[in-house]
């Protein structure tokens, strides 16, 4: 009976199990199978978190590997006004670890009609931490990356600028976006009740920017924009720029100008400030222009250097009277001399003999005026010809007057003459990491024998017979021309505005380096050999040794 | 609980007394048949070796689900060294950056050159360098 009894409730207990289980199996059934979807969608909610992934900007590098321009990481501090209850305290607190203005700050949070607003964007990561452990409501912080141009001034115009986004606004860094923005990712968190990610599906990964090497050298670069920084102060100028590059590939070490502004504060920078007047500004080139008028009739075999011409001071073209620039009596001057003692009448007796409307524009647009360069910088302009000719226009173009140009194209022009008559595309960009090296275009503008002729005669120039004394370099032979233009203005050429200017090529031997100077505006003196030629010298100077060029003289000469 | 086997034949409970009745030649009952004690012990043996069985599936269960859980304890710590392997990556990229970006502002030429004017430090000028001809080497 007791027996009975026990077995009983046993049963009884062993059922109560069973239903008990078998009614957890239907709940488990019911959830897995009926609720699964919703209740996967409500833990994706909860716990899953999708991101994007920021990708880093492409650094770029002068020739030596330097950063000019880089990223490092930086923190926006974002707040939601809506869950600020004290939006006065928590100014106060932000205003003070941030180092903002507190009258800055206090607007933003008080907007409560707004849901999101950046108290900084990319501020410091370390003062970013200080403030998050400060635990103030509403606040968040995102990761972000800030464009630092660790030189500062150096090579400013040229590299331009990333914005607050990140994408290029101008110079390289708006030339070259496309190469240096990589491409963001996507990924999915899965994170635990204390916010720890415990799991991480990268959907796709971020495929960061390229690294761009430049043909810029750093240390030739803030060279010549110390040079120009005490030519300018010296002369009293407007501006002034220079340009360095090597004949033979067409590589810039140096596009440099003053005024300058650092980098980091491009946008407080003023618009003249901003634009690169090596590629941006024309000018009229003045006597730098008579090697077309001499190097076209010489290719043409129309003269040669020893040709000689009786020239009188002035000459009548048309209803104008052109002289040259020191009184002089009527003299025999050969083609060499014209150059040397850079002779307007010599040129412009060339031209008009020897060449015409139609030659002068030929050897225009084969020495690479008059059209664009293709240098890899944005804003080229591809200089301006005289829209129409008349027959004053003999008198002026010859001697690079009625005729503008940038710096580039007569850098590049007189590189071609340094290079044996081979023009050769300027370029900036050395290549971009991961990518097969771009060729710069090239084409043959003058023979290599009149080529030699130019370059001899140019040689004359910067001697104590030509304009161009003072741009000589002691153990260096140096080949170069000056020039000193009118500035023309709304009417006609403005009273006492010059552009001095002096290009030259060393050593002359054979080139390894050409370098542009040219001011603008000075006061004082205006001449290109007086302005300029210094400034080469000592632009070149530097240059040659710090790229351990041998001098090509005896030793205790100068060329 | 020792197993309770439900299909065992009961063990014979007392007998009710039987009421009174008048007497009658008792009937020759056959004696109660006792079951000798090695039997007992028989029918015990089966029982217990299934006891032990179903011991032995369930330890062998429990530690398939403890295998599980522990693969999936491993796997979830694994992703959270991973995450924190990427955040110390990125920190450490970020800082590798930075550094760069020190280094170039460190070397800039500016800034160079105004710590040498500091210094009372002036630029060689071109016109005060001379070369030296160390000659062809014959005397």
């Amino acid at each position: 009976m007791k027996t009975r009894v026990v077995n009983s409730r046993l049963r009884l207990l062993l059922l109560g199990i069973l239903l008990t289980f078998a009614a957890l199996g239907v709940r488990v059934a019911w959830l897995q199978t009926v609720r699964a979807s919703s209740l996967a969608r409500l833990a994706q909610r909860q716990a899953k978190f999708d991101l994007a992934i920021p990708a880093s900007r492409g650094t770029i590098y002068d020739r030596l590997g330097t950063p000019l321009a880089i990223g490092e990481q930086a923190t926006d501090v974002i707040a939601d006004p809506m869950q600020i209850a004290d939006p006065r305290r928590e100014a106060r607190v932000a205003a003070g670890v941030l180092g903002l203005r507190y009258r800055k700050v206090y607007p933003k949070l008080a907007d409560r009609s707004r849901g999101f607003v950046y108290v900084e964007r990319k501020a410091s990561p370390r003062l970013a931490a200080l403030l998050s452990k400060r635990n103030l409501t509403g606040f968040t912080f995102q990761s972000n990356e800030k464009r630092v141009y660790p030189q500062g001034t150096v090579a400013a115009p040229v590299l331009g600028y990333a914005g607050v986004d990140n994408t290029g606004l101008a110079g390289l860094e708006l030339e070259l976006n496309r190469e240096l923005s990589g491409r963001r990712g996507a990924e999915t968190v899965v994170r635990d009740a204390t916010g720890q990610a415990v799991d991480t599906i990268q959907e796709r990964p971020a495929r960061d920017g390229s690294n761009v090497f430049l043909t810029l050298d750093s240390h030739i670069q803030a060279n010549a924009e110390q040079v120009l920084e005490r030519t300018v102060q010296q002369w009293h100028a407007k501006d002034a720029t220079a340009i360095v590059l090597d004949p033979h590939t067409g590589a810039i070490l140096a596009m440099a100008q003053e005024p300058g502004f650092d980098a980091n504060a491009y946008p407080a920078a003023t618009r003249n400030l901003q634009i690169d007047h090596a590629v941006g500004d024309v000018f009229e080139p003045g006597s730098v222009f008579k090697v077309v008028t001499v190097g076209g009739a010489l290719s043409e075999h129309k003269i040669t250097p020893q040709t000689r011409f009786t020239l009188p001071y002035s000459i009548h073209v048309a209803d104008r009277i052109v002289h040259d620039a020191e009184i002089r009596p009527t003299e025999r001057m050969s083609v060499a001399q014209i150059l040397q003692r850079s002779s307007n009448v010599g040129a412009i007796t060339i031209a008009e003999r020897y060449l015409g409307e139609s030659g002068l524009k030929h050897w225009m647009r084969r020495f690479g005026f008059g059209r664009l360069t293709g240098i890899d910088l944005p804003g080229e302009s591809a200089g301006i010809f005289p829209p129409y000719w008349s027959g004053s226009t003999i008198g002026n173009v010859p001697i690079g007057q009625g005729v503008s140009v940038t710096s580039v194209q007569l850098a590049s022009a007189y590189a071609a003459i340094a290079n044996g008559g081979q023009w050769v595309q300027p370029h900036l960009v050395d290549h971009v990491f991961g990518q097969v090296p771009p060729r710069p275009r090239r084409r043959r503008i003058l023979a290599p024998n009149v080529d030699r002729q130019l370059r001899t005669m140019l040689k004359g120039v910067v001697s104590d017979q030509g304009t161009a004394e003072l741009a000589a370099i002691p153990g260096y032979t140096v080949a170069g021309k000056t020039g000193t233009a009118q500035k023309p203005g709304p009417n006609g050429y403005i009273s006492g505005a010059y552009v001095a200017t002096f290009v030259g090529m060393v050593p002359a031997s054979s080139p390894r380096l050409v370098v542009l100077v040219s001011v603008d505006e000075p006061h004082g003196q205006i001449y290109g050999g007086t302005v300029a030629a210094p400034a080469f010298e000592q632009i070149a100077s530097f240059d040659l040794q710090y790229l351990e060029v041998p001098p090509d003289l005896r030793i205790g000469a100068r060329g | 609980m020792a197993a309770i086997d439900w299909f065992a034949q009961a063990e014979v409970a007392e007998p009710v007394p039987a009421r009174r009745r008048p007497a009658r030649k008792p009937a020759q009952r056959p004696a109660a048949r006792r079951r000798p004690a090695g039997n007992v012990r028989s029918r015990r043996e089966p029982t217990q070796r299934r006891v032990r069985a179903h011991i032995v599936w369930m330890i062998l269960f429990a530690l398939l689900l403890s295998g599980v859980v522990a693969v999936n304890v491993a796997v979830l710590r694994a992703h959270v060294a991973v995450a924190q392997l990427d955040q110390q990556r990125e920190k450490l990229e970020a800082r590798n950056q930075a550094l760069q970006s020190e280094v170039s502002a460190a070397s800039s030429a500016p800034r160079i050159e105004r710590a040498a004017r500091r210094l009372g430090l002036v630029q060689v000028s071109s016109g005060n360098t001379t070369y030296l001809d160390l000659g062809s080497g014959g005397r």
